[in-house]
């Protein structure tokens, strides 16, 4: 046993140092594995094989990478797959924590907040997306011109709210758009169109926070798209102006083909993005104006998964076992929907 | 050919004004209202500033705003430091060596780049008061330093930035492979290392969710926790609140405007390339 063990390590060691060795050595040892693997026969002739260092050029590269894999494990691996292990608890600050199996899970099945939660995501994403990719598009189509004045000043302005603050905005909005006497219902009451209560009825709560979003993202929408537009290369345009191809058609033959991969990065983050909604909503609905305290907003409708989580784990609840579950069902919704968007895109892509 | 502006034209123009009113009014609006009295503020849309910054600054000082904003400070440049030496350097082991857990490294980036790491809070949590870090920065800082994204970046940067006959002949010339690194690659690759700390800084600034759960007492909070405050510490105040609101986000975007370009470079980089 021990020989073959033997054999092997020298087989393998004979080629090239693999990753075991540079992390024995890396370990400051050379002595553990037996020191006879150190020499290579060559003719019946014992040559000393160089002794492998920390400045290697083979070492190098794993020293280099150590820290980011370290990191990962210890700050991000390891919480999620510990979140698993406390899904199976009864875990709350107060008592010793219970293993319970699956039972978290079953409740989780049964839970109204969590489909709640779940359907809220999707009715965001369909209010939301239409909206931001095409006002998105039109910053990128209008800004990538060349004739445009003040450019670069209008991009800053529309990507000024992708870089403030998340929390300000919400309680900003939570200020403007207070039913009673914020501003927009000022303004709207100023140009004569119904004043919605936006705090107190679920579909105009659901509304104020696409807006909010949408106001926030478009921007950066935006940009991103415009970046692709101007890799695009000018020759195709000017093999487009030979052709006769302007304007509209230029648009959809040529521009969007072309950026397609950037645009579904966009949605697909976008798409992610609707589940974590979080600082915007908890502002609106426990912030400023009038609609304090309420988690989820009217009816739940502004209830989106990681406020869950949140109020789950640390809020009006506190029971991190059950929080733990919650992270996994959105984990695993997160999940499906982005491999039925690859699905749907993918189809999208065999059949041109 | 005479250029003339064209109808369409016009009209395009004419909404990416509109637009880009609409996405700064709410500013304009929010440094308006931070200088009323709240019983005025509420009478009508201000849309010229009035004059009672002052005692409206007076209530906003009792709250220790100035710990806030050191403490995100404190918090953004540790993060912003943190995540560029670390992807730096892994970015420059996976494009400049090859080495056998090469690919399954970069796979591994590319596939962390989709979770969604937020879901390990409650976890992070438990641990990080296991490992007796609760009651300080550190929980806010340390996570930073495991960016997928910083190492993506790096690494198509590096990529390119760094032509291979330079690493060679500093290697000819005696650098090890640390040397190399820290006097030659490091200095190729400033114009990436400055944009990763942007937006690394911008992140941790506005990050809210791991300072709500880790932070636990008021000398530790961050601007973002310190403003949340705000809405209960000022409930029937809302001229000291905006005030409050300006003071906290108006002096950052500031900075940020003027690193606009890089930050989007960095942002769209991700989208184009991958």
């Amino acid at each position: 046993m021990l020989v073959s063990l033997h054999i092997y390590f020298k087989l393998y060691f004979f080629e090239n140092i693999s990753l075991l060795e540079d992390i024995r050595l890396l370990l400051g040892g050379g002595v553990t594995l037996g020191s006879e693997l150190k020499k290579t026969t060559l003719n019946n002739i014992t040559v000393p094989k160089k002794r492998i260092k920390l400045i290697d050029k083979s070492v190098a590269p794993y020293v280099f990478s150590a820290p980011f894999i370290i990191f990962y494990f210890v700050f991000l691996a390891f919480p999620i797959l510990f979140t698993f292990y406390m899904s199976m608890m009864n875990w709350t600050p107060f008592d010793t924590p219970i293993f319970i199996g699956f039972k978290n899970y079953v409740e989780l099945f049964r839970d109204a907040r969590f489909y709640k939660a779940l359907s809220n995501a999707f009715i965001l994403m369909a209010m939301i997306i239409p909206v931001q990719l095409s006002l998105g598009m039109f910053i990128a189509v209008a800004l990538s011109g060349k004739q445009i004045k003040f450019k670069n000043t209008l991009r800053l302005f529309n990507f000024l709210p992708y870089l403030t603050t998340p929390v300000a905005l919400g309680l900003l909005f939570a200020i403007l758009f207070d039913p009673a006497f914020g501003y927009i219902n000022m303004a709207l009451k100023m140009i004569g169109l119904p004043q919605p209560d936006w705090i107190g009825r679920p579909w105009a709560a659901r509304a104020m926070i696409a807006l909010v979003t949408v106001w926030r993202w478009s921007g950066y929408t935006g940009v991103i798209l415009m970046t692709g537009i101007t890799n695009i290369s000018d020759d195709i345009y000017e093999a487009c102006d030979i052709d006769g191809a302007i304007g509209w058609k230029r648009f959809f033959y040529i521009t969007l083909p072309m950026i397609r991969p950037v645009i579904v990065f966009v949605a697909l983050t976008t798409l992610i993005g609707c589940f974590q909604i979080f600082e915007e909503p908890l502002l609106l609905f426990s912030g400023g104006g009038s609609g304090r305290g309420l988690v989820g907003g009217p009816q739940g409708a502004a209830l989106t998964g990681v406020w869950l989580m949140y109020d789950v784990g640390f809020g009006t609840i506190m029971r991190y076992g059950y929080g733990a579950t919650i992270c996994y069902g959105l984990f695993i919704a997160i999940g499906l929907v982005t491999v039925v968007f690859n699905r749907i895109v993918g189809i999208g892509r065999d059949n041109k | 050919m005479i250029k003339r502006i064209t109808f369409p034209k016009a009209i395009m123009i004419l909404i990416i004004g509109l637009m880009s009113i609409v996405a700064v009014l709410p500013f304009y609006s929010m440094m308006v209202m931070g200088t009323y009295y709240i019983n005025d503020l509420f009478t009508g849309i201000k849309m010229v500033p009035g004059n009672y910054v002052m005692q409206n600054m007076k209530t906003l000082f009792t709250v220790p705003i100035f710990t806030y904003y050191k403490n995100s400070i404190l918090a953004a440049a540790g993060s912003a430091a943190l995540c560029v030496i670390i992807s730096s350097m892994c970015g420059y082991a996976i494009s400049k060596y090859t080495f056998k857990m090469k690919k399954v490294l970069f796979n591994f980036v590319l596939l962390t780049l989709m979770i969604p790491t937020q879901l390990g809070l409650i976890a992070f949590m438990i641990e990080m008061n296991y490992l007796g870090l609760m009651g300080t920065l550190w929980p806010i800082i340390l996570p930073n330093g495991a960016s997928a994204f910083g190492v993506y970046w790096m690494t198509s940067y590096i990529k390119d930035a760094i032509p291979d006959e330079v690493i060679e002949s500093a290697r000819i010339d005696g650098c090890n492979e640390y040397s190399v690194f820290f006097r030659i690659a490091l200095p190729f690759i400033k114009p990436a290392v400055i944009t990763l700390a942007l937006l690394s800084f911008l992140w941790s600034w506005n990050s809210l969710l791991i300072p709500l759960v880790v932070l636990n007492k008021e000398s530790l909070f961050t601007l973002p926790l310190g403003i949340k405050s705000l809405s209960t510490g000022f409930r029937n105040d809302y001229g000291a609140q905006i005030l409050g609101l300006s003071v906290g986000t108006i002096p950052i975007l500031i900075f940020f405007s003027f690193f606009s370009k890089s930050l989007i470079s960095g942002l769209s980089s991700a989208a184009v390339k991958g």
